[in-house]
């Protein structure tokens, strides 16, 4: 009995997080983003860039029940993470699943278009306004020469998470020149469905080196929060935000409590300030 | 593919790496969409449009438009400069205008970054970023004067555009006249100093000194048009109702090269 109820006390801790280290949080608008705030994100002098009330309200309704509709299906290799389109994570350089992933890329992202009618993809948007800001401008990813998937859109269900882990497109494709030459890489987030409570994104500062990660992840995907010491950044988006992160530091996501947390999802890669930018998912 | 016309017009339901090839390579000379966006759609960009309101071109008047062609600069240094610094602004309002829906231009540079090998982004000039997705609205009765466009006119000796093997016309069709309004063309091609001395003082050619055009196309609400820019082509003149677009350029460098926008 006792077990049971320092669980639940354990639980409700670890769930309730406070916000915390903003000042690594760059705030703007839509019309503001710019160039200097990507280039601050890559020299590592801010975590994140939150674009507030990046898409509408109505258009978090549209886009919610739109991608409700088309239906959240298991990650291939993560069972208890939902996404609509593939990952290219998911493919772990497997050639039937990277096949996969390449003839579904551009099905993907027309399905993705039509389930966010009338409002149009937010990620659309975002792709033009980098393309805008950033000298050098910014493009879809090819990979093995072929044009890759943009636009995942993920469900975290309440009493789940996304256990902490860190993004590094070297992983998912070694030994490819588009892969060994990105210096940054950003997770780029639009917030469709937020849950009153949780759902919050955790950062930790520090560097974790990929055996350590291997060792503390213990066959999971991530790392379970508890094993952690408690995050440095804690920012809770609101619907209609658009976060973009800083992706190769280790990042989770605090369980929603009461509704699930959808958001349309994708990757920047940064190489230098006179390279273009690239994205995918 | 359906080819209407002696092959000179394709009508396809989406942009495809092909039917874009197909124009690119000038198998035909117009790539016509109808249905890019929605009726409901057009009622409401047309709305929006409307009330952020259309001013005159600085060089042909009687032609109004949001947002601001570069061919209005007429390479003069304090409009180019006007040019860029209200670029970016410029791409916002027309954004602004269209809301709840995307900008058209928005989609369509995403599907052309999907389908194209070497990619697309937004033409850079100077070091600077351009405007794009320029409205353009014409009064019934006024016809857009025959012309070609080309970049390296009114950007001359930059790397830009004298990299540039082609360049086509973009056209989001938002609010057309029932009457009139059709893009005209004219195959055969003229040097631009041909252009310039034709068209005198006017900014193109009046109609009734060319030819009957050798090909009409009638636009419907909804429709996206590319079309060979560097043909000569015109707006026959609309009755009864203002016609409302939404356009672009398309600069075309290779098949492994970024293909570029811009207005």
């Amino acid at each position: 009995m006792e077990t049971v109820l320092g669980d639940q006390v354990a639980l409700a801790g670890f769930d309730d997080f406070q916000t915390k280290g903003h000042e690594y949080v760059l705030k703007t608008t839509r019309e503001n983003l710019s160039a200097d705030h990507i280039r601050l994100l890559a020299k590592n002098e801010i975590r994140i860039i939150q674009v507030q009330s990046f898409i509408s309200k109505l258009a978090c309704e549209i886009i919610s029940s739109g991608a409700i509709e088309l239906g959240y299906k298991p990650y291939i290799n993560v069972e208890k993470v939902r996404r609509i389109g593939m990952a290219y994570y998911e493919t772990e350089h497997e050639e039937s699943l990277i096949e996969q992933y390449f003839a579904t890329a551009r099905k993907c992202q027309e399905q993705l278009r039509a389930a966010c009618d009338p409002v149009g993809s937010p990620m659309d948007t975002a792709r033009c306004l980098l393309d805008e800001v950033w000298p050098a401008g910014a493009q879809l990813q090819t990979l093995f020469g072929k044009k890759m998937f943009v636009g995942l859109s993920r469900m975290v269900e309440p009493q789940t998470t996304f256990l902490a882990h860190h993004d590094i497109f070297a992983d998912d494709a070694p030994g490819m020149q588009e892969s060994e030459s990105v210096v940054s890489q950003f997770g780029a987030n639009v917030y469709v469905q937020m849950p009153d409570t949780g759902g919050e994104l955790l950062m930790w500062h520090k560097n974790m080196t990929i055996a350590e990660f291997d060792e503390k992840r213990k066959g999971e995907y991530g790392i379970n929060i508890k094993d952690l010491p408690p995050p440095d950044v804690v920012l809770k988006p609101n619907a209609g935000d658009l976060l973009i992160f800083d992706a190769h530091k280790l990042h989770a996501v605090a369980s929603p409590q009461d509704k699930d947390r959808l958001a349309l999802s994708f990757f920047v890669a940064y190489r230098g300030d006179d390279m273009p930018l690239t994205y995918w998912s | 593919m359906e080819v209407l016309a002696k092959e000179l017009i394709i009508e396809e339901d989406a942009l495809s790496f092909a039917n874009l090839r197909a124009l690119i390579e000038h198998e035909t000379q117009v790539l016509r969409i109808p249905g890019f966006i929605s009726l409901e759609a057009c009622k409401n960009i047309s709305r929006g449009l409307k009330s952020t309101g259309y001013n005159d071109y600085l060089n042909a008047p009687s032609v109004g438009r949001i947002g601001m062609s570069y061919f209005e600069t007429g390479r003069k240094q304090e409009i180019v400069e006007h040019y860029f610094s209200t670029a970016l602004e410029n791409i916002n309002i027309l954004r602004r205008a269209c809301t709840p829906h995307p900008c058209p231009i928005d989609t369509l540079r995403c599907i052309f970054d999907e389908i194209w090998p070497g990619g697309s982004g937004l033409q850079d000039l100077y070091g600077k970023k351009m405007f794009v997705g320029l409205s353009r609205c014409m009064q019934p009765g006024v016809p857009l004067l025959a012309h070609h466009d080309m970049f390296g006119r009114h950007a001359p000796n930059t790397p830009e555009a004298l990299s540039l093997i082609s360049q086509f016309g973009i056209n989001v069709y938002v609010d057309v006249p029932e009457v009139g309004g059709e893009l005209a063309m004219w195959m055969n091609e003229i040097s631009d100093e041909e252009f310039l001395e034709r068209r005198g003082q006017h900014y193109g050619v009046p109609l009734d000194q060319l030819d009957p055009p050798d090909l009409t196309v009638k636009p419907q609400n909804g429709d996206l048009i590319l079309f060979n820019a560097r043909k000569m082509h015109a707006v026959l003149a609309g009755e009864g109702r203002d016609r409302l677009t939404i356009s672009a350029f398309l600069g075309y460098r290779g098949i492994n090269e970024r293909l570029t926008v811009w207005s």
